[in-house]
């Protein structure tokens, strides 16, 4: 398979998915990104986000968990897949060494 | 929890109807969850427009996302395989359903084309939709006339009274006149216009300066084929046309200042040159008269002018200057010259061209519904032998769209291929159709209209032929089709059925208008008109012809093929001129009408093969012929007396003139109106047509003859001659058009739904295969067989009949109506069409039941 690219706001998501571990779905992940980047996402956003991540086989989900606050409605768990982590880390990889060739930007200056 | 802060409910369903139950709950849920907590925080106002807005993203977001990313491409791959393994399984079917829609679309095709084409006149203009032609109604005793004639001084009015006008064109008639340059010598027609005649219209100027065109008095402007012709293809040149000088009628020499490209065909307004109207205005006499209308004026108003306001102050600007007079003047716009320009009695009127258009636009669409309602009928029956295919489709999860696609998308196929082949079709049918219509219609460039006509027409047909098929089949429950307790819901059967009847019914009314239609054109060719339009010939006296008439008459009976010699002021067949200016011992000014007055030379009548009812023709050796008058039936009638011979009618104010003899009445104008009163005078001066009556067989030589006798008296003019039966035909063109077109389109309309028929039949014979079979086991014959499958037919067909045919009836009795002298509706017409059409609905049917019925039962019960 081929190594997919993950944009910005896929990787946010999938930071959030791995943040709330096993807790993580449409409106958790949505106050999750909200919490972190400080901007307002709307929940369509969020919810095509994480089925295209899924469609690309960096998530798995399964349906549970109905609260009444729901409605008594199930909701769809999002957990990372080997697969994602591993892009997520190789992009993490990326950036460290381009970050480590600018001089000017080296942490602790 | 209060029921105001509830999430909206419609959203909630819209987004289940969309995305699906499954998809719903998790989204619900997560759309639940934020609304409590907005509630909360925001309002309940807020929270639900905010609940709207995420529902609505959610909506369109999946839509496309789910759809586009995972199913699409598969079930389209799917869906395509799948439609043309069902084309070649079924060759027969798949034939029935494209040529029909093939068919349909190709007659919608050209009657658009068409309808363009009659559309597109007089548009070509810059500003055509600010230009109008001044027309007028004037009201004489009982009776109102409209045309585009106006009084000269009306031209100072608009100039001084108007600032609405921004241009005006002046156009003076004038009867053909010979030009002549050097050798070159031809009959051209024209007018003479004003300086606004080239800068209100976008004639095309070829050579020549605009501003300055038709400044001189004698300047002349020609156009493009003309120029060639005098002056040969290098006329653009050095020494070319413009400079040249032209003699016009042998009389005035006139220079050429420009050349323009022919007129369009698509111009109502056609000549081939134009002359300066300076020279003849300030020449001609009585024109500055209120009371003299001869010019034609085209009026360009400014953009923010309102033309019901220009026009109701126009209304009476003839009425303040003749007394005893009213007229109404009115701007008609020029866009609407060519089809609108119709009026009676001073009320707009369909034209007969408008009135055809509608007509035949109707039967271009019944045509393609009929041609849609076969696909529906054969996709529909053809689909329940793929009920079961369904039934399984559906229970393995397929849900009711991907049913809809499924079919829309074999729809689409087959109007797809369709539709290319029509598009073939009409292209080579073009030449046909121009030949048929006298049009030409050329399709060079494919412009955004045209473009939009093939999409409009292609779209039309996808609309009538593929949703209901889609929509009835993917709502089949899957659990009854697999149970094999299916059957075609009553509801739908009816639907079929009535569509069936409708197929023919338009079908019998275009037969029965067909017929009709050619019967009147056959009656108006075999009618008795009063006069013998076959061996007439005719050409016009130029002046120099018509003062030594005598001896041209004198001459012309010398030579071989020629009968008699006359000459008229008008065709017979014409009769336009007219006068309210006559009076007799006991008239009675009630109820007075205008007469019709024909100048003419002696023998005319012998040239027209007219009778004389009472008294006798003009004859030179009874003298003073030239205060005798001939009348005919209806003047007779008109005075109201039994024998009028002898009697003094007084014309135009002068010496009464003695009537002499009653000419049988003819028809003196087309056959849309009535015979009316004529007077017949002696006037061989005021004659402008010379007729000649040819012996039978011998046309060839009288031409030759009337050619040599016309060089020798007028070796400067060029010499042309006319039949007068084909002046006739021409006065019926827009019928003989209609006539053949109908034909066309009903055999074409009979075709298709005959084409349907024989699929359904086909299939009704099969899906009762089994039955037949026993039947024939237990020793049915083949006739009883026939019967009994052709029975459910023949009673639509009746039903069609029932329906159509007083349709027919009224419609047909309108359209004789025309006709001041029509033909009765005859009930053998409805027979034929009821018989002719039960008749090709048996033979359509027992093509396929005759296949099935000698079929050998054991064959098909064997396999049980």
């Amino acid at each position: 398979m081929s190594r997919k690219g993950l944009g910005e706001f896929e990787e946010l998501v999938l930071l959030a998915v791995c943040i709330l571990d096993g807790n993580a779905y449409g409106v958790s992940v949505k106050e999750e990104v909200e919490k972190h980047s400080g901007r307002s996402v709307l929940l369509g956003a969020v919810h095509i986000t994480l089925y295209r991540l899924e469609d690309k086989g960096f998530l798995s989900s399964e349906l549970g968990g109905n609260t009444a606050k729901r409605g008594d409605r199930r909701k769809r768990l999002f957990t990372i897949t080997t697969l994602g982590r591993r892009q997520l880390q190789s992009s993490q990889e990326i950036r460290q060494s381009m970050w480590n060739m600018i001089s000017f930007l080296k942490p602790g200056m | 929890m209060n029921k105001d802060s509830n999430p909206p409910r419609l959203a909630n369903w819209l987004l289940i109807r969309f995305l699906g139950e499954a998809q719903g709950e998790e989204f619900l849920g997560d759309l639940a969850e934020i609304y409590q907590d907005r509630c909360a925080t925001k309002g309940a106002f807020l929270a639900k427009c905010m609940y709207w807005l995420d529902a609505l993203h959610l909506i369109l977001g999946f839509t496309s996302f789910r759809r586009n990313k995972n199913r699409r491409p598969i079930m389209f791959k799917h869906n395509l395989l799948l439609s043309w393994r069902i084309l070649q399984r079924d060759k027969a079917f798949s034939f029935i359903n494209i040529s029909g829609l093939t068919l349909g679309m190709m007659v919608a095709l050209c009657i658009v084309f068409w309808i363009r084409d009659e559309w597109s006149y007089d548009r070509f203009h810059e500003n055509s939709d600010r230009i109008y032609s001044v027309f007028r109604h004037s009201n004489f005793t009982n009776e109102v006339f409209t045309g585009n004639s106006i009084p000269y001084p009306l031209v100072q009015t608009l100039e001084e009274d108007y600032p609405e006008v921004e241009q005006m064109a002046l156009i003076r008639q004038r009867p053909p006149v010979v030009l002549q340059d050097n050798e070159v010598m031809s009959r051209a027609n024209g007018f003479y216009a004003n300086d606004g005649f080239f800068s209100l219209f976008s004639w095309q100027l070829l050579a020549g300066e605009a501003a300055t065109l038709l400044n001189d008095p004698y300047s002349i402007v020609i156009s493009a084929s003309l120029a060639e012709k005098y002056y040969g293809s290098n006329w653009k040149g050095e020494n070319g046309a413009v400079g040249q000088s032209i003699l016009v009628n042998n009389d005035k020499e006139y220079t050429v200042t420009g050349v323009f490209t022919d007129v369009p065909k698509h111009s109502s307004i056609q000549f081939d040159f134009v002359l300066s109207i300076k020279a003849y205005l300030s020449q001609a006499r009585g024109i500055n008269s209120w009371d003299n209308s001869n010019f034609q004026l085209y009026v360009q108003l400014r953009e923010d002018a309102d033309v019901a306001r220009v026009n109701e102050k126009i209304k009476l600007v003839q009425n303040e200057h003749i007394e005893g007079f009213t007229s109404e003047v009115f701007l008609h716009p020029l866009t609407d010259l060519h089809l609108g320009a119709s009026f009676e009695q001073g009320k707009k009127v369909l034209s007969s061209m408008a009135y055809y258009i509608r007509i035949f636009s109707l039967v271009a669409l019944f045509i393609l519904l009929i041609a849609g309602i076969n696909f529906i009928n054969l996709t529909i029956a053809k689909a329940l032998d793929r009920a079961k295919e369904i039934g399984i489709r559906k229970a393995i999860g397929a849900d009711r769209m991907s049913i809809v696609n499924q079919f829309t998308s074999h729809s689409l196929l087959l109007v797809g291929i369709s539709f290319v082949l029509a598009i073939v079709l009409f292209f080579l049918a073009l030449p046909l159709f121009n030949t048929l219509t006298g049009k030409n219609i050329i399709i060079d460039s494919i412009d955004g209209t045209t473009l939009l006509s093939f999409v409009g027409i292609g779209g039309l047909t996808v609309l009538i032929a593929s949703l209901y098929p889609a929509i009835f089949l993917s709502s089949l429950q899957a659990v009854k089709v697999l149970k094999g307790s299916f059957r075609l819901s009553t509801r739908g059967l009816f639907a079929r059925k009535s569509m069936v009847v409708f197929q023919f019914a338009i079908s019998v009314l275009l037969i029965v208008g067909t017929l009709t239609v050619y019967k009147q054109l056959r009656y108006i060719q075999s009618k008795n008109l009063g006069l013998d339009r076959e061996n007439v010939i005719y050409t016009f006296l130029n002046p120099s012809l018509r003062e030594k008439l005598p001896a041209v008459k004198e001459e012309l009976l010398r030579k071989p093929g020629i009968q008699w010699v006359s000459s008229s002021s008008q065709s017979p067949l014409e009769v336009t001129s007219g006068t309210h200016s006559y009076s007799w011992p006991g008239l009675s000014e009630e109820g007075r009408k205008e007469i019709h007055t024909l100048s003419t030379n002696y023998d005319f009548l012998e040239v027209m093969n007219m009778k004389v009812k009472q008294g006798r023709t003009f004859n030179a050796s009874f003298g003073a012929d030239s205060i005798s008058y001939l009348i005919n039936e209806e003047f007779q009638r008109y005075m109201g007396i039994e024998n009028p011979i002898g009697k003094r009618v007084e014309l135009y104010g002068r010496e009464a003139g003695t009537i002499v003899g009653v000419v049988e009445d003819f028809h003196m104008s087309s056959l849309y109106n009535e015979i009316e009163p004529l007077i017949i005078l002696l006037r061989p001066d005021d004659t402008f047509r010379l007729f000649l009556r040819t012996e039978a067989g011998k046309t060839k030589e009288a031409i030759a003859s009337l050619e040599a006798v016309y060089q020798d008296f007028s070796p400067n003019v060029p010499f042309a001659y006319f039949f007068l039966d084909e002046q006739f035909q021409a006065t019926y063109q827009s019928e003989l058009v209609v006539g053949r077109l109908a034909i066309a389109l009903t055999i074409l309309a009979v075709l298709i739904a005959c084409l349907g028929l024989l699929g359904l039949a086909t299939f009704a014979a099969h899906q009762r295969l089994k039955e037949i079979s026993i039947r024939k086991t237990l020793g049915a014959d083949v006739g009883s067989l026939l019967f009994l499958l052709s029975k459910d037919f023949i009673v639509l067909v009746l039903l069609a009949l029932i329906i159509a045919l007083p349709l027919a009836y009224l419609l047909m009795r309108q359209w004789l109506n025309n006709f001041a002298y029509h033909i009765e509706i005859d009930f053998g017409i409805f027979l034929v069409a009821a018989s002719g059409l039960i008749g090709i609905t048996l033979l359509t049917i027992s093509w396929e039941t005759l296949k099935v019925a000698i079929v050998n039962p054991a064959k098909i019960l064997r396999s049980e």
